[in-house]
């Protein structure tokens, strides 16, 4: 059995209309009309053990609803889903201290006292040997870089800080599988990358399960082997980040340099429609184009015959052109 | 025993917590010290040109001033704010992360209020109670079996009010903004209680209510018990009616519970 199932899930809820203007409002006290929503529409899939699943989708597609119901937080509508034989919302209690979660956007801390006060509390609830956690805090100090913050109050850390600190909160109890909500948002490079390095590192050493949602692509590359795309509360995509980059219709890009001034005009001339260049600087362009239409040997060949070229290069479909594509034109794109 | 340290780390960083805001007490020991003289003050008002031993309701005027200034002393003991903070973190989304956390909910929030409540009576009910007994003439209790039933039931009515508060919580769960309830429970508990007056000088009809609800273990009973006022063949079941009510409002809040969760609804972030 896979580690996680989610069988047919779905989540929806109610939303009350307001009627506009003030008689509205007067109508609204004695009758309400309420709409559903359904936020998270019916999605299945699997998650095998050690495996790290990114879990992207535009604003409002139904993400952090699917992992608030992964962890037990809210009750599912409709549907099954099972983690390590248990059913988050059902079985809460037992099935949250196997699990550890990051919310990038609130804390699990107590943030009045003392990150170290925090972990020891955590410890606590969580049942954590004397020795077990010496050991954790020890590992986690040194990898998340927490030497100097263990004796400041959370209120007084920066977010990239707060975060560092929040991801050993979510460890220090040896969880089996950690769900991450976007857990990068608002940190500078430095911070991501700090954060991007530490989850690698628990996914290849320590065969941590990891789920996590985001928006930023490049943690996505950096990061998971497969990806999921939810848009409007259903799965409109999952597998590997490689088929995805495949998807026809996505257009390549060529750059070509010239010895003197580019011959936009003349090359336009030559391909037409089949090319789009652009001007990148006096003696470069970029060109895009789909590789089906023409393909790149053919139009390297006629490039060559008509002008003197310095030097090229092609370069794959950008995951975030790949991303928006999908983002923009839904499930159709694949 | 591990239990204990679960839930007694509650405690603990409730205590923590405070401590980190104690500046915020000094103020709140002022305005103590002002409710209990302008109580102090009506009630000398009431008494006034009345013959030494006079009752008003069974209260002499002494009796009257040791209740009202006890009163306070033990409510900065016993007062919690559990509805308003379930409010907060249902409101903020916070309630997500307790959600998270491998504990029962109710347990949790009861014992972060006696972390706070033993915080109070350590940095605010002493101290407070301190300069009160200097300014103003309270009746030592007439023995000292009296004060263990004061504690006592001052501790029953710790839970009461924590169980209540507990259950107005809930409604937070169902309604957009609790405030107006939350504040109604306030006045309410402040008059049902017995602190603004004993239950004694309430109409008849609503004094035979108030005998058979919950409020008046809050503030009443104990305050009796302090006065030496509960008759001894009464003091088994005045005890046993408050434990009933204090474990029977947690037992409801504990089921209500459960269905409060599934109807959460967190939408976004």
């Amino acid at each position: 059995m896979a580690l996680v199932e989610v069988q047919n899930l779905r989540k929806s809820f109610r939303t009350f209309k307001r009627s506009e203007g003030i008689l509205g409002s007067f109508k609204d006290l004695f009758s309400r009309q309420y709409s559903t929503l359904n936020a998270v529409d019916g999605i299945s899939f699997k998650v095998e053990e050690g495996e790290l699943l990114g879990y992207l989708g535009p604003n409002g597609a139904g993400k952090s609803t699917s992992i608030k119901m992964l962890t037990g937080i809210l009750k599912p509508t409709d549907g099954e889903i099972t983690v390590m034989g248990y059913h988050p919302f059902r079985d809460r209690r037992a099935y949250t201290a196997h699990i550890g979660v990051v919310f990038g956007q609130r804390t699990q801390l107590w943030w009045d006292i003392a990150v170290l006060e925090s972990l020891k509390l955590l410890a606590k609830i969580y049942r954590v040997s004397d020795s077990e956690f010496k050991s954790r805090l020890e590992l986690l100090t040194e990898t998340l870089g927490l030497k100097d913050l263990l004796h400041t109050p959370v209120r007084k850390l920066s977010l990239g800080q707060r975060i560092r600190c929040d991801l050993a909160g979510s460890l220090i109890y040896g969880p089996k599988i950690l769900f991450l909500d976007e857990p990068t948002i608002g940190l500078d490079a430095v911070g991501k990358d700090a954060v991007r390095a530490f989850l690698r590192k628990i996914n290849r050493d320590l065969k941590a399960t990891i789920i996590m949602t985001t928006h930023d692509l490049k943690e996505i590359e950096e990061l998971c082997q497969r990806i999921l795309i939810i848009d409007k509360g259903r799965i409109i995509y999952d597998g590997s980040l490689e088929r995805v980059r495949t998807l026809p219709g996505l257009k390549r890009r060529i750059y070509l340099d010239f010895a003197g001034s580019a011959p936009e005009s003349k090359l336009n001339e030559i391909f037409g429609t089949r090319v789009a260049f652009e001007r990148e600087s006096e003696r470069r362009l970029a060109g895009s184009y789909d590789p089906r239409e023409l393909s790149t040997p053919e139009l390297v060949k006629e490039v060559f015959a008509n002008f003197d070229v310095a030097d090229f290069t092609v370069s794959e479909p950008e995951l975030e052109e790949v991303i928006m594509k999908i983002y923009r034109e839904g499930a159709g794109a694949l | 025993m591990s239990l204990i340290s679960v839930y007694g780390s509650f405690i603990r960083n409730a205590f923590l917590k405070m401590l980190a805001y104690r500046a915020r007490y000094y103020t709140g020991i002022a305005t103590y010290l002002f409710f209990v003289a302008v109580y102090y003050f009506i009630w000398q008002a009431i008494f006034a040109g009345k013959p030494e031993g006079y009752r008003i309701s069974g209260y002499t005027l002494p009796e009257m001033l040791t209740y009202v200034s006890v009163g306070w002393i033990a409510r900065s003991f016993y007062f919690s704010n559990i509805d308003d903070e379930m409010d907060d973190l249902v409101r903020s989304g916070q309630i997500s992360v307790y959600l998270l956390r491998p504990v029962n909910f109710q347990a949790m929030m009861i014992f972060q209020a006696v972390g706070e409540a033993l915080f109070r009576i350590t940095f605010f009910s002493l101290p407070v109670g301190a300069v009160i007994l200097l300014c103003f003439p309270i009746n030592p209790p007439p023995s000292s079996a009296d004060f263990l039933l004061f504690a006592l039931s001052t501790a029953l009515g710790f839970l009461t009010m924590a169980s209540i508060n507990f259950l107005v919580g809930l409604l937070a769960f169902y309604f957009k903004s609790v405030d107006g309830i939350m504040r109604a429970k306030y006045n309410l508990i402040n008059l049902f209680s017995g602190l603004l007056l004993p239950l004694s000088f309430l109409p008849d009809w609503l004094r035979v209510a108030m005998e058979v609800l919950p409020f008046k273990s809050i503030a009443y009973v104990p305050l009796n018990f302090y006065l030496g006022k509960v008759p001894p063949e009464q003091i088994g079941s005045v005890l046993a009616g408050e434990f009933a009510w204090a474990f029977g409002l947690l037992a409801a809040g504990m089921i209500l519970w459960t269905r409060a969760a599934s109807r959460l609804t967190l939408q976004g972030g």
